[in-house]
């Protein structure tokens, strides 16, 4: 199955890129996107939870939406199993979260610590549908 | 964009390159690093730079300079703080205080510790946790992560942790009083409590290396650093619990200085005038998230001694392992410096830098006074790494500034497609390293070819003047975070 996303290259850090035809499903890519590039994506299972998303405007809300994956897989000591992105306006995201306790899994991933604002970008495409790219600090 | 050469490695970037530069851009590199500065597009990053309100002589870029996210890696800024001059968090990154430390011994390599270097890099890879998500060597309850953020280095001292001598050779003697825990976010002291001495993922290390060339012999007994030596480089920062500060602070920053109506070229590079609340109160959790990452290096250091002992049985301060110096390379930081024959309260930030006091400076250690403030600059793995000192003339070319590693020449991508990571393993071991990885399938992203030759970039911070190089030290143990 080819990837949801596309990995940007950076000299130093990481870029991800997604195109999809609604804003939820590019915000669900790079979710997934993230969590694959963390060595943390485990797709079956887990515990859901609900995520709610606010910021200033669409593309600080792309960032914010990654921190809180960051913030959740940290905290919780969890790999993802599952991102269901429900409903993306301008301001506000809401989500549900598969995790699953990363118990002895040894991550192979790039050790994301945040996402970043440089050329961060959720934009519709003029033939239809949505894209958006963002670049992570590793 | 065009740069100007104005001396063999000192590069200008005129003041009209992008529209706003508020000062030119200097670039401290060689020929070869100017233009892959230019093609990597880090270039137009310094020039970004140079639009922050407040900056003062030039938006600099130090000789591993490569491209960044805002700030360029390798970028250094100063604001006049009395003069409207902003503080940017993505101008300290967000492993805020990220930095090294050398730990030397009265080890020789050859006779002490050569035939001991499988078991010992194994037992360090053992007692250093690291990789992503690790739990640290110790565990703080909320009321303990508030005392680490005031106290830094002092809170693990307080609990027997570390020797006491060792706050002395840490920058600001490993505390920097201005912090403010109650600035800084629950969600942050919720990443750091289970984190303090752990190593973290991606090019952080430790690496147990050998003094392989001596340049200058004076700094060297100064440093106690001596030919065929044993000593250990340690590269770590502030964790969790730094990433979410700078996290938290963006957003609050890129909010506020939207209503105040100021205007930077690249979100990233979001920014407010130190004087400020929300300067203030960045400044206050940035310092505290600095106090974390050195006490997150001195526990470190701690296992570092214990495996010394576990393998050479032999006690810690037996072998001599003392502190060298322990310095941050992504730090702001309120320094004085007179620019225009006026004393000025400057915002230094420093992003892929290390700080770089010249001889006699009164923030050194007495023992460093003579010879300037040993800088510590890891090469990539494999590669030799090299301790300098700073000096008077950098205070005028660069705020006191230098490189802080090889800097990255090629992305990570690209840099696992060359090599698998078992492959880098026989390579490097077939060279005399011992290797210890917490995940073998991504080392080659940070093999020494994705690096810029860390000696051509010490040699370029010397031939512009900003430090002066002391010895050279090769790798003979890697533990990989």
């Amino acid at each position: 199955m080819t990837e949801r996303f596309e990995v940007l290259e950076h000299t130093a850090d990481v870029g991800l890129r997604a195109r999809a035809p609604t804003r939820e499903e590019v915000f669900e890519a790079l979710g997934e996107g993230l969590a694959t590039l963390q060595g943390a994506w485990f797709p079956d299972g887990g515990t859901e939870r609900d995520v709610e998303v606010e910021a200033p405007d669409q593309a600080a809300l792309l960032v914010s939406w990654l921190d809180e994956l960051l913030y959740l897989h940290e905290t919780e000591d969890a790999v993802f199993t599952g991102l269901a992105v429900d409903r993306v306006d301008d301001t506000t995201l809401s989500a549900r979260v598969r995790l699953s306790p990363r118990g002895d899994r040894e991550l192979e991933g790039v050790g994301v610590k945040a996402a970043t604002y440089h050329r961060v970008k959720v934009a519709r495409e003029p033939g239809g549908g949505w894209n958006a790219q963002v670049y992570l600090d590793v | 964009m065009k740069l100007e050469k104005l001396e063999p490695f000192v590069w200008r970037i005129p003041q009209d390159a992008v529209p706003g530069m508020r000062v030119p851009g200097i670039v401290f590199a060689t020929e070869e690093m100017a233009e892959k500065a230019v093609e990597d597009r880090a270039v137009e990053q310094v020039a970004n730079v140079a639009t922050l309100p407040g900056i003062v002589r030039a938006s600099y870029a130090m000789p591993d300079i490569h491209w960044g996210y805002g700030f360029p890696i390798g970028g250094v800024a100063a604001t006049d703080v009395e003069a409207g001059g902003v503080v940017s968090p993505g101008g300290v990154g967000f492993d805020i205080a990220c930095g090294v430390r050398l730990v030397r011994s009265e080890l020789e390599w050859e006779r002490d510790v050569k035939d001991r270097i499988s078991d010992l890099v194994h037992t360090l890879g053992q007692r250093v946790p690291r990789g992503i998500g690790t739990k640290g060597r110790m565990r703080l309850s909320r009321g303990d992560m508030e005392k680490v953020l005031r106290e830094g280095v002092r809170f693990p001292l307080g609990r027997g942790v570390g020797w006491e001598e060792d706050a002395e050779f840490c920058e600001d003697h490993g505390v920097l009083e201005d912090a403010r825990p109650e600035a800084v976010s629950d969600r942050a002291i919720e990443r750091g409590a289970p984190q303090l001495g752990s190593l973290g993922a991606g090019n952080h290390f430790l690496e147990v290396q050998v003094v392989e060339e001596v340049f200058n012999e004076h700094a060297a007994n100064a440093m106690g650093l001596f030919l065929g030596q044993v000593c250990v480089m340690l590269h770590s920062g502030s964790r969790g619990m730094g990433h979410q500060t700078c996290t938290d602070f963006l957003k609050v920053i890129d909010r506020v200085m939207a209503k105040l109506g100021i205007e930077v070229p690249d979100r990233q590079l979001a920014c407010v005038p130190v004087e400020h609340e929300a300067a203030q109160d960045y400044l206050g959790a940035m310092y505290a998230a600095a106090n974390f990452a050195r006490a997150n290096r001195h526990v470190l250091t701690d296992g570092v001694r214990e495996s010394f002992e576990q393998v050479l049985r032999r006690s810690a301060r037996d072998m001599g392992l003392y502190l060298v110096y322990d310095v941050a390379h992504n730090l702001a930081k309120i320094e004085e410096y007179t620019v225009d024959g006026e004393r000025k309260k400057l915002c230094v930030h420093r992003k892929g830098a290390t700080r770089a006091f010249g001889p006699h400076h009164p923030e050194l250690p007495a023992r460093y006074a003579p010879i300037g403030q040993p800088v510590i600059i890891p090469g990539s793995m494999g590669t030799a790494s090299y301790v300098l000192v700073g000096t008077e003339q950098a205070t005028e070319r660069s705020f006191s500034s230098t490189c802080h590693g090889a800097g990255r020449a090629m992305s990570r991508t690209k840099a696992r497609k060359m090599m698998t990571g078992p492959e880098l393993r026989t390579k490097l071991e077939g060279q005399g390293i011992t290797l210890a990885a917490s995940q073998w399938k991504l080392l080659a992203e940070e093999a020494p070819y994705a690096y810029k030759d860390v000696s051509q970039v010490v040699d370029a911070c010397e031939g512009a003047g900003l430090s002066k190089k002391v010895a050279r030290l090769r790798p003979v143990g890697v533990v990989k975070g």
